[in-house]
């Protein structure tokens, strides 16, 4: 290699270098604000102030799902398996909204601990299988619930399926 | 030996006329591996798999949606691999494959957001939230186009190429994070289903309509990309010699 | 012959996009190529002198 594409090729090292560490730093930086949503607990435990526009992630808790029968308006409660919030919400829930599914709730918090939400987006996991298959498991037991890891509910779903 | 055959055929693609008789040559079949393995791919995705438990036929997007995502990335990468090299060696034929991914890249990103943003209707609930992924995945479509932009402000086409081939590698960096942004921030967007390493979380009878469309739309880049440079290289070297020879060989034929 | 599918409309509306994106990256070249052909052709023309104008 020449002198000359050496400290070319130097001078491109730098550049990805450079580039990859300045954009490394102002990510660390901004990381709480490229979050897309906050969890039951944080909002337990964090002083988010009353009427801040938040975005509420969690699973909507089993047996917790009550439709008011005159119009759209739903109250649930959303759960990271430890705390839970209760919310309220008028409008059209998306297709995959059921209990045990994981939501985005956006909108607010009440003085009295209501998180009122005017938009519902429902989230759904990385897995993919027929339904059959999941028919097996839910048979077997093995649907995924609260506390188990999600590591061993992958290997059950596996060992259910070969 | 085998090393010195591959650096003697590098050196011969980096000749113009080695270059257009190759791409002439390869191109097609490239084209028809590709309609071959969609045909197939778009079959199996359509008609044999089953609905997903939980998204049901909604799912099936994901078999145009993913290998899109994947292709524009690995683009991204292709064209990071040759634009270091134009910078270093400034070999005019990696200067002008670099900028030709770009265009490619761009119609790949499209797709991945389009389809993306189709497929969150149904399922989420909103065709587009701001979160990391989804905003990631806009950015690196602005990288692409600003790459074609700035190659396209230049008069001078290889100084053009040169200056666009920095932003290529500064643009870089956005492909890590895409592909870590599920992991290091909550996000809508759900998490890795395919793992090269470990398994993945996707039923084994969902999968070959997956490995088809990767294989073909991986294809359809190589195809596009040897169709696009050669045009360029005949754009830009339309007063040499060899082009003036072969228009005239190509009258008599 | 066509599959019955549910959300029928997002999941062929999708396809769709990718069809006609692929087929814009078939076509461009070939349509830029044609028209770059009968550029250079042409040019060789005028120089060569055997160029008959089409509106003298």
């Amino acid at each position: 290699m020449t002198p000359t594409r050496k400290k070319r090729l130097a001078v491109v090292g730098l550049l990805v270098l450079g580039v990859s560490t300045a954009t490394a730093i102002a990510l660390v930086a901004l990381n709480d604000n490229v979050r897309f949503s906050i969890g039951p607990s944080e909002i337990v435990a964090g002083d988010y102030p009353e009427g801040r526009q938040l975005r509420l992630g969690g699973l909507v808790a089993a047996g917790s799902v009550s439709r008011d029968p005159a119009s759209l308006a739903v109250t649930f409660q959303v759960t990271d398996c430890i705390h839970e919030i209760p919310v309220t919400f008028n409008g059209i829930l998306p297709d995959l909204f059921r209990e045990g599914q994981g939501v985005i709730a956006h909108g607010s918090l009440a003085p009295d601990g209501v998180f009122h939400a005017h938009e519902v987006l429902a989230r759904h996991d990385e897995t993919y299988m027929p339904p059959e298959v999941e028919r097996a498991m839910a048979l077997a037991g093995s649907g995924l619930v609260c506390g188990e890891p999600l590591e061993d509910h992958l290997a059950t779903v596996r060992g259910e399926t070969r | 030996m085998i090393w010195k055959t591959l650096k003697v055929g590098f050196h011969r693609l980096g000749s113009p006329p080695s270059f257009y008789r190759f791409s002439t040559l390869v191109s097609p079949w490239l084209w028809a591996g590709f309609a071959l393995c969609t045909a197939i791919g778009v079959y199996y995705a359509l008609y044999v798999v089953p609905p997903d438990y939980q998204q049901s036929d909604s799912f099936r997007i994901l078999y145009v949606h993913v290998p899109s995502a994947w292709q524009a990335m690995a683009g991204y990468v292709v064209m990071s691999i040759l634009a270091a090299i134009a910078l270093v060696w400034r070999i005019r034929m990696t200067e002008i494959m670099a900028m030709m991914c770009a265009p490619i890249g761009a119609a790949f990103t499209a797709i991945c957001l389009a389809t993306g943003s189709i497929w969150g209707r149904p399922m989420w609930g909103t065709w587009w939230e701001w979160d990391a992924r989804l905003t990631s995945m806009l950015v690196l479509l602005f990288i692409y186009l600003g790459i074609m932009g700035l190659y396209a402000a230049f008069e001078d086409r290889r100084k053009g190429a040169r200056v666009a081939c920095i932003l290529v590698l500064v643009g870089l960096v956005n492909i890590p994070i895409i592909h870590f942004s599920v992991e290091w921030w909550t996000t809508l967007h759900q998490g890795k289903t395919i793992r090269i390493f470990g398994e993945s979380s996707m039923h084994y009878s969902m999968m070959p309509p997956l490995i088809w469309m990767t294989i073909a739309v991986k294809l359809m880049f190589g195809a596009a990309l040897l169709d696009r440079s050669r045009n360029e290289l005949l754009t830009q070297d339309r007063r040499k010699g060899w082009v003036q020879k072969k228009l005239i060989q190509e009258e008599l034929k | 012959m066509i599959p019955e599918l549910e959300y029928a409309i997002y999941v062929w509306s999708s396809y769709g996009i990718f069809a006609v994106v692929v087929a814009w990256q078939v076509l461009q070249p070939l349509l830029y190529r044609r028209r770059l052909m009968a550029e250079l052709r042409e040019e060789q023309a005028l120089q060569s002198g055997e160029y008959d104008d089409p509106n003298p």
